[in-house]
């Protein structure tokens, strides 16, 4: 099986009544046809249903689903058909995300999340928990078709399925060109990211001056990279000089303005957050204008996100991997899952901002499509090539690609340690050789606080310790790495 | 005198304490320094006013230090104060 599309038959009831639950299935029909002329097999799983459950050896999910009876569902679906994408219809209140702890959250060092809605458990192998560090190896591509909270019309989510449909790959030129939007504070770790992902960069908005009021010009570009502020419950992004946030990008101002097949990578706190419009005086959550518009792929964060002001670190890296995966020809669904497996991989352990990076960032919009061209070598353009494929088309090599992504998201999941937090103090060598750091730093050791974490899975004792501590207006934080009671490593940074 | 009332005749629900600034979010991207309602429990809650910033709300700044009362939704993460009222600071 290429594809499965999730939903739940009753929730789509409840929400659109039976009419609208009529038309959301007519227009799945039309995408299942449409996956079918290019090469797609698709098929819906109503999890409500006991036909098709049974056919996966699972149970129905009766009533309203909660996260661990879908995750449930996705890995009998997963063992029993092993689909090459997996389509999760509708936003978190007709299939829920999974709340998973967050490690940032609480005290002087922490943010204000107590937890992270995450769709990154439905894309590991691990069974259903709310503790981060179960799923730090990602196999799966998943990805979110949304319909808009609170709405009692499936308007939006018939938009986006019949968007779905009717799309098409371009040429990587026509992906070239970005619209690049960063608060002013921001714009080094803006350029950046965006040199890494497109090279030389041209022109970056930054707010303030510019926004909200974009031209259509200036949103025409269809990759959209932005580094800016963001609230929750708010349908707006913000920039940042100095103590001046004014208002970069609005959602009511998008409409009308973004070019189909668009792809976004949004770094904003709550940047993809999922909200009911009557929390915002009837404006729409940015990442949904953005699709309503003719996006085809939205990721962004459900909640506090991380980064430094100077250099990439943490959402950075995540959003611009996801860009990079995509002009280089992935699916957006596949984009995701490679950035995710790069991201965790790359380190020798996830902090706690970066296990938060990586369960907060989702993807909206069907992660089968594709929006860059994939340029096939001329063997793959002959006719008798193209006879000997004909039936299979693309699906032989992409299994081999997520037979690969699946072994790397094993490892990663195997082999990855788990931060435990931890009473442990640092060893008085330790001490000893972070405290003139401490105080070259402008801090003064006695009034940092610090908190503890034994990296567990690391050989031998590895503690992470982080001090924090004011230098005037500015927050520090020295991040202390200590192996068998020896100073290992040391980073300074710099909060914003 | 209690910090949080029972909701008013409107039956939306009230807070009454100071107003303080203080950092909030740290080390994150939304990390600011933020007005919250310190409650008479210890308590502090953050404060968004509807139809203002949410970051920086010229409103809510000329009030700082004072003892407000507020009423509006308590929502997810923060309240949303829809009508503020100053009242008699007994510390002063």
């Amino acid at each position: 099986m290429d594809k499965t599309i999730v939903l739940h038959r009753g929730a789509l009831r409840l929400k659109y009544r039976t009419e609208g639950l009529a038309r959301i299935e007519a227009a799945l029909k039309l995408l299942v046809a449409a996956d079918r002329r290019r090469g797609l097999q698709t098929q819906l799983l109503p999890i409500d249903m006991a036909a098709p459950m049974k056919a996966i050896a699972a149970e129905p999910v009766q009533g309203r689903p909660d996260a661990r009876a879908l995750k449930n569902v996705l890995d009998a679906l997963v063992k029993a058909r092993n689909p090459h994408y997996i389509v999760l219809l509708g936003g978190p209140d007709v299939l829920p995300m999974v709340p998973l702890r967050n490690a940032a959250h609480g005290g002087d060092l922490g943010d204000s999340d107590p937890v992270v809605p995450s769709d990154l458990p439905y894309a590991c192998e691990g069974a259903y928990s709310t503790d981060p560090n179960r799923f730090l190896g990602p196999t799966r591509v998943v990805g979110r078709l949304p319909d808009l909270p609170g709405a009692s019309e499936p308007t939006l989510l018939l938009q986006l399925v019949r968007a779905a449909a009717r799309h098409k790959p371009l040429p990587r030129e026509d992906y070239l060109e970005s619209f690049g939007l960063s608060a002013e504070v921001w714009q080094a770790s803006t350029r950046q990211s965006l040199t890494n992902t497109f090279g030389p960069v041209g022109q970056l908005h930054l707010s303030p001056p510019d926004g909200p009021r974009w031209t259509k010009a200036a949103l025409a570009p269809r990759m959209h990279f932005i580094n800016c502020h963001g609230q929750k419950d708010m349908p707006e992004y913000y920039g940042q000089q100095g103590e001046d946030f004014p208002v970069a990008h609005r959602s009511a101002l998008v409409r009308d303005r973004i070019t189909a097949g668009t792809v976004v990578a949004a770094e904003c706190c709550y940047g993809a957050q999922l909200f009911d419009p009557a929390l915002a005086q009837g404006q729409w959550p940015m990442a949904l204008r953005y699709l309503g518009d003719g996006a085809c792929a939205f990721l962004g964060s459900t909640t506090i996100a991380y980064g430094p002001s100077e250099g990439n670190g943490s959402a950075d890296l995540l959003c611009q991997y996801f860009l990079q995966r995509v002009l280089a020809g992935a699916s957006t669904g596949r984009a995701l899952l490679e950035a995710r497996q790069k991201f965790a991989g790359e380190r020798t352990h996830l902090d706690p901002m970066d296990l938060k990076t990586l369960g907060q960032f989702y993807l909206l919009g069907d992660p089968s499509l594709q929006p860059v061209c994939f340029v096939s070598h001329a063997l793959a353009r002959t006719r008798a090539f193209r006879k000997a494929f004909a039936d299979v088309q693309d699906r032989g090599v992409r299994g081999l690609r997520r037979e690969k992504l699946e072994r790397d998201g094993r490892y990663l999941a195997r082999a990855l340690p788990r931060l435990k937090s931890s009473d442990q103090s640092p060893s008085a060598a330790v001490r000893s050789a972070i405290e003139p750091m401490l105080r070259e730093s402008g801090l003064v050791p006695a009034s940092c606080s610090r908190i503890s974490y034994e990296v567990v899975g690391a050989p031998g004792r590895r503690l992470i310790h982080v001090f924090k501590g004011w230098n005037a207006a500015r927050l520090l934080a020295l991040i202390v790495t200590e192996q068998d009671g020896a100073l290992l490593h040391v980073r300074r940074m710099h909060a914003r | 005198m209690p910090a949080e009332f029972p909701p008013g005749k409107d039956g939306r629900p009230c807070l009454q304490g100071r107003l303080v600034r203080e950092c909030i979010d740290q080390g994150s991207k939304s990390e600011r320094r933020a007005l919250l309602m310190e409650l008479e429990d210890g308590q502090r809650v953050l404060l968004r006013r509807e139809g203002g910033h949410p970051i920086r709300d010229p409103v809510l700044e000329a009030l700082e230090g004072q003892v407000l009362r507020v009423s509006g939704e308590r929502r997810e993460g923060y309240f949303l104060v829809q009508d503020i009222a100053t009242m008699d600071d007994k510390n002063q």
